[in-house]
Order: structure tokens, then sequence, then C-alpha cells
């Protein structure tokens, strides 16, 4: 096969276009990226790299240089968006910030960079001239709650006890995991002395202190046992930590292996009497407390 | 689009075949040219043409070619013309990033915000063109709470509720399939990832709601007189007060049907505009112990009922 005729500076720049279109390169990554191609054999000087910049800029690209960087603007695409695409990208470009995982945000950021790039003129001009009016989330992660929050994955992650002053009491309990919930970050932790788990507003803590002991790794979700009958029955949807059990014409067992048995007695409360708690037994005296303390409130 | 070329530049601080490359490649993006109408082109250009040979053209084709660029022989289906059907160059979205967008989308359908939501799924339709892989397409694409939603409905029960006029709406009901209702709508709401138009609901003479996309089409039409009809719905939302304590004291956030009317370190006392008794007593229910109904009377005494009725099941069962 006979082997096609290239003019290999030509690829180079198209190569270098490429490469930039996607990534904001140094002169040294610039340098590696030409000497890497299995079609260029030869070493390059800086000098070589300002002639490929020049013939780009020569054909009305872009190239900017933000710190040791050179970033490539103007693309060959033509995104259009109307104004409301423009505000909800801009709301993205802010909500993306507050994302806790730094390698989803700092691959995101490219993504939202290459995204920009490919804007048509007008479009462009419109996301500048919005981005200073850009709707702001209640940001759960500006930098002081980022760090706590890392703090509270860490004493997850260390799986040692933890002593916590929280809303006048304190509790010594074992750290399982972060979840947020509408802008809210809470820890969910075993606390010992009731035998199940809870859930503490990280933003309440006033006060964490790690104690050197681990806790031990030994199961201790505990499976709650409950039957849907009537309509509900038939329409439920179970949950990722729910298995059915039975599914017979009028009802339905569900075991849930959840972590939080606060937050199943209050769904549960919400089916009414379409729901009976059937096991463990402290579980179903939990519930049938918990529906007299809320009654009392009213006697 | 690329801007025109800078003339005014001096030949040696430029690559003469990276210029033509480029140049080529913006050529092959607007239009389909035959070699013939390339040479030409070339030649009228001030930098290619002093090197125009023969070989030119075939060298810069294969040079996009090598550089990833579609660039199909000329033949007779193609008219014997030279055009790009697909390059490198253009904005990729990588099936990990349709998937993180994807990720991002959730955190704005959390916000219960419809019209950003909306527009959220305007914009990654846009961006659709960009993804090559099929899963990451229908992810990003259809994989989203408004999918089912028709858009002239949408917004012809946008302007119905602006302007609180009486329509016609076809809907496809659960119990009896599809009818058609009478409905003065007042709002739009997102809830539990449906989007739900409330207002007044003439067969019921109460107020209703209704899942958007299970309607087809709206009409408006004449029916007696809008302005009373809306003051007898908004006569019929109650008000109803209610106090929280513990978690849920820190994690209530005021909305357009409730506001704090008063706080204190362990207690907030809430007023809310009622329009669905079912669907807040489902609220209330879910702050367990930590709820106590102030005002009125009438729907504590309902609460308590169905409270009571719950527990009446557990002594039931406990004594068989």
């Amino acid at each position: 096969m006979t082997r096609r005729k290239v003019a290999a500076a030509g690829l180079r720049v198209l190569e270098l276009y490429k490469h930039m279109s996607n990534h904001p390169c140094s002169r040294y990554e610039i340098i590696q990226l030409i000497e890497d191609n299995e079609n260029v054999s030869n070493i390059y000087a800086k000098e070589t790299i300002s002639k490929y910049f020049n013939t780009l800029r020569v054909m009305g690209f872009q190239i900017e240089k933000n710190g040791s960087k050179f970033y490539l603007k103007n693309d060959i695409d033509s995104l259009h968006l109307n104004i409301n695409e423009i505000r909800a990208f801009n709301f993205l470009k802010n909500y993306m910030k507050s994302m806790v995982k730094s390698e989803i945000q700092s691959s995101l950021y490219e993504q939202f960079r290459r995204i920009e790039n490919a804007l048509d003129k007008e479009s462009y001009e419109l996301l500048k001239s919005q981005e200073a009016k850009g709707i702001r989330l209640k940001n759960l992660c500006d930098d002081t709650s980022k760090k706590l929050l890392k703090q509270y994955i860490h004493f997850c992650a260390d799986k040692q006890q933890l002593i916590i002053k929280y809303q006048g009491n304190t509790y010594k309990i074992h750290p399982k995991e972060i979840i947020v919930r509408q802008n809210n970050a809470y820890l969910i932790a075993y606390y010992p002395p009731e035998g199940n788990f809870k859930e503490f507003l990280i933003e309440s803590i006033d006060d964490a202190k790690q104690l050197p002991n681990r806790f031990p790794e030994k199961s201790i979700i505990n499976d709650v046992t409950f039957v849907l009958k009537g309509h509900l029955a038939k329409v439920y949807v179970s949950r990722d930590e729910e298995k059915i059990d039975v599914n017979e014409p009028s009802t339905l067992t569900i075991t849930n292996r959840g972590k939080d048995r606060e937050v199943l007695m209050r769904r549960l409360l919400r089916y009414r009497e379409n729901c009976e708690v059937k096991f463990p037994k402290e579980f179903r005296k939990d519930f049938k407390n918990l529906l007299d303390s809320i009654i009392e409130k009213y006697e | 689009m690329l801007k025109s070329p800078i003339r005014d530049i001096k030949e040696n601080v430029i690559s003469k075949t990276g210029y033509r490359a480029l140049f080529l490649l913006r050529l092959l993006l607007t239009s389909s040219y035959t070699r013939e109408e390339l040479s030409e082109i070339f030649a009228k250009d001030s930098f290619i043409g002093k090197d125009l040979s023969d070989d030119t053209i075939t060298n810069t084709i294969n040079t996009l070619r090598s550089a990833g660029c579609i660039i199909p022989k000329p033949n007779k289906k193609n008219n014997f013309k030279y055009s790009i059907t697909s390059h490198p160059f253009s904005l990729k979205i990588s099936e990990s990033n349709a998937f993180y967008l994807h990720e991002l989308r959730k955190g704005v359908i959390a916000t219960g915000d419809w019209q950003l939501i909306d527009s959220v799924n305007n914009l990654y339709k846009k961006l659709a063109g960009f993804i090559s892989d099929k899963y990451a397409l229908e992810l990003l694409t259809t994989k989203h709470p408004l999918k089912d939603i028709d858009k002239k409905v949408l917004q012809d029960l946008i302007i119905a509720t602006k302007q609180k006029c009486t329509v016609n709406i076809h809907y496809r009901s659960a119990k009896n399939g599809w009818e058609d209702l009478s409905f003065l709508p007042d709002f739009i709401e997102f809830e539990n990832e449906k989007l739900y138009v409330w207002g007044y609901s003439y067969k019921y003479e109460n107020i209703g709601y209704l899942r958007i996309d299970k309607i087809k089409s709206v009409t408006q039409i004449e029916y007696g007189n809008n302005k009373e009809i809306y003051e007898k719905y908004l006569g019929l939302i109650k008000k109803v007060r209610y106090a929280l304590t513990g978690l849920a004291l820190h994690t209530f956030q005021e909305n357009r049907f409730e506001h704090i009317i008063s706080k204190s370190d362990s207690t907030i006392i809430i007023e809310a505009s009622v329009y669905s008794e079912f669907n807040f007593i489902q609220k209330l229910l879910s702050y367990g112990a930590e709820c106590k109904i102030i005002a009125p009377q009438e729907f504590k005494d309902k609460f308590v009922k169905i409270l009571k009725s719950i527990r009446a099941e557990y002594e039931k069962n406990d004594q068989t």
C-alpha cells in the first residue's frame, strides 16, 4: 500500500489546532505533542511553535495566554444559544463550582470552556453580559464549607469513633457517610445506645473530636419489614435499599435495609392506614410510640 | 465561524503548508468543490498562489485526511466534488462528561425551578449534536422529568396561568381515560419530578391539579365570568399555622406557599396556604414528632383523627 503524501508541517498545525481546541497547553506540552506524533520525527524549537501560532492567528483563531498556558479561542462550531439557555449554562457553571469532587469539577470545567469556545459571536456576547447576573443558589460548598465537609468525609473514611456536640447534647457515634439533601449536608452515623443510625446536620454540629479507637465492621444494619395494602400496594415502587418479599393481590411485604430508622418511620407514617410495621418488634414498638407522642401533643 | 485570513503578515513567520491546510479546511466546511474550482481559489490566494503546483491540492487533502478528516473521493454521486463529511476539530462531549452533565442536572431538578430545568433540557438538546456515544446521548436528551411534556401544551398553560382564563383541557386521567375538563389554571409547580398545573376544577368545583405530561391539548374557552371564578377559587385556599422543632426547624425552607411568622432557638411558626389538604397532611406526617398544628382547630381535629386511625390498626392487630 503506497503511503499517502502528506505535508508534515501542515499536519502538525492541524494536530496542534485539534489538541488546543480541547485543552489549554503550555509551550512544553506543545513541543511534547509534536514530538510524540508518529508522523513527525524531528525536535522543534520554540520558534517553530510561534510560527504555528502565527499560522493559526492568520486564519482567524485567537490564542490567549493565561499564566503558562495557551488557550485557543474562536472555534469551528457555531453553537447558538438563546437567553434562557445562556442563563441555564451560567447556572450550571456556578453550580459545578460547588461540587465537592474535584476530579468531576476539573473535567466539567474544561468541558464548559470548550462549549463556550463553540458559541457563535452573538451567544458568546450574551453569555458574557449575563455572567454577572447569573443565578446564584445557596452555595453549600463555599471554601469554609468545603473544608468542613472534607473533614467529615475523612471521619467517615477513618472508621473511628467520634464525639460530637449537637443541639445541646453529646453523642458518641460511628460516622458512616455524608448525604446532601436540599443543599444541606448531613452526617449519617450509628449511635450505639439507641442501636440505630441517626442523621446530624453538619452545620449544626458544634464540636467534633475523633477518638483513637476504631469501631467494629460487623453489620449493624437492622432490617425492617412492613406490609402495604390497598391501592398503595399496587402502585408502590420499592427503593434501592428494599426487597419485596411477598407480592400478593392485595398486599406487599417489603424488607428495608436502610440506614436511618427515623427517616424510614416518617416515610411509613405518610402511608397512613395502608402500612403496617411488622418486624423487628422494637421498631414496631417505636413506631407506635411515635404515633402516641404526636397524638399527645394535641391532648 | 473563522474570520478572514489576515493579509498583512510576512510569509516567513507562518507555516505555508499549515496555512494551506487550514485554508482548505475552511473552504470544505462551508461548501463542496471540484478540483478545478479548488485550483482556481488556491491560485487567487496571495500565499498559496505563488507555490501552486499540480500536487498542491492532493497533498493538502491528504494532510486533512491524516489529521482525521473524512473527505470522500470525487465520484458521480458527489458530482466529483470534494467535501468534508466529518472532522475531529469540532466540540466533543465525552461519555463521562455527558454523565457528569446529567448528574449536574439532578442538582437543578432539586431546586424545583421547572423553568430552569426546561432551559437546561433545551441546552442539552443543542449539545446533543456533539455527542457520539448513543447511551450518553440518550442520557442527556431523554432521561429528565419533563421529557413527556408537549411544548405547545406547556406554552398554552403558561399563557392561561398569566391571563387567569378558563380553558378546556384534554386530559388522560387514570380513572376515566381521556376526558375534557374545564379548568382555570393558576400556577405551574414541579413536585416529585413531575410538572403539575394547579387551579380551579369546574367538574369538582374545587381546587385541583393536573399532571402536565398527561395533557394532550389546551384550548381557551368562554365560560362564565373568569374573575368571579378566580375569586371563588382563592376563597377555597386554607390558611394553616404550624410549629416545627428539632431537625425540621433547621431544614425548613420558605417558599411561595409557606413563610415563617415567628422564630426562636427551638421553634419556628409557619403560616401555610393550603391548596390540597391531602398533600399538606402528607407533608406534616413526614415531620413526625417535630411538628404541631396550631390552627385552625378543624384541621387539627382532622390530623389527630388520621393519627388515631393509624394507631387503631396496630391496636387491632396486636390483639389478633
